[in-house]
């Protein structure tokens, strides 16, 4: 298992280009280690964000009683993808942000999978 | 009255909830969705504002596109929010997949954003990208 701060810094290593990753705490909200190539862009409150987005979904999944765990959310913009992916216990959760024309989904959910077993 | 019978959910068919002209364009992108997934477990369009259920298909009764529509609809305000506030880098948001153990969901906002499409589909049935180019087709 690697620290959130580790977990940033593989991910950098291998996507250089990304736009944003960070390690948030699903029950807070608040980011336990983040990177971003974007001057102005606050990952605070973007992680905030993220966190409403996990939340609102596992509610809809368990209003269907479907008994399955999420493993990942993507979000398309229009020029990006946003992916979050759920640590095994749901307590902790990767974001990361990327251009989608330098890096495609399947690149990035990959990079997210091998990375996911943060502590 | 409560009629458990009518309460029941009919399933494997197309249920139009309003009955004006946006219920048959709602109507027509389920038909299309179907042609395309005949096996898909749910799929609806919802008014995003409002939550309520313009048409749906089901082939489970424990597919309630009642009990989820809601949820959905703030979801997407959720994301429209963050967006507006610049929380989030980059431009507007084109769809959201959440990949399941075994199945997928899609939702993907459109008409201007006033509604959005669900879709929920096995994934042994359907992939991600399929289940994306379908539902980009059909919700123009």
């Amino acid at each position: 298992m690697a620290s959130p701060k580790q977990t940033i810094q593989e991910i950098l290593a291998e996507l250089p280009t990304l736009l944003a990753v960070a390690v948030v705490e699903t029950e807070t909200g608040m980011p336990l280690a983040s990177h971003t190539n974007i001057a102005d862009f606050d990952i605070e409150t973007a992680a905030a964000y993220n966190t409403e987005v996990v939340k609102a979904k596992l509610k809809a999944i368990q209003a269907l009683k479907l008994n399955q765990t999420v493993q990942d959310i993507l979000l398309t913009l229009t020029d990006q993808l946003h992916l979050l992916k759920l640590s095994s216990d749901g307590k902790l959760f990767v974001y990361l942000a990327v251009n989608s024309r330098d890096t495609n989904l399947a690149q990035a959910r990959q990079i997210l999978k091998a990375h996911a077993g943060v502590s | 009255m409560n009629l458990p019978f009518f309460n029941r959910l009919p399933l494997k068919k197309i249920i139009v909830g309003v009955s004006d002209e946006s219920g048959k364009q709602a109507q027509k992108v389920l038909e299309g969705l179907l042609t395309e997934l005949p096996d898909l477990l749910m799929a609806c369009v919802v008014e995003t504002a409002s939550g309520r259920v313009l048409a749906s298909y089901t082939a489970n009764s424990s597919y309630n596109p009642n009990q989820i529509s809601l949820r959905n609809a703030k979801l997407l305000r959720t994301m429209e929010e963050a967006l507006a506030k610049k929380a989030w880098p980059g431009g507007p948001l084109t769809d959201v997949s959440v990949i399941l153990e075994d199945q997928l969901h899609h939702l993907r906002p459109m008409n201007g954003g006033k509604w959005y499409c669900f879709l929920a589909v096995r994934l042994a049935d359907a992939n991600l990208g399929i289940a994306k180019e379908i539902m980009r087709r059909h919700t123009l």
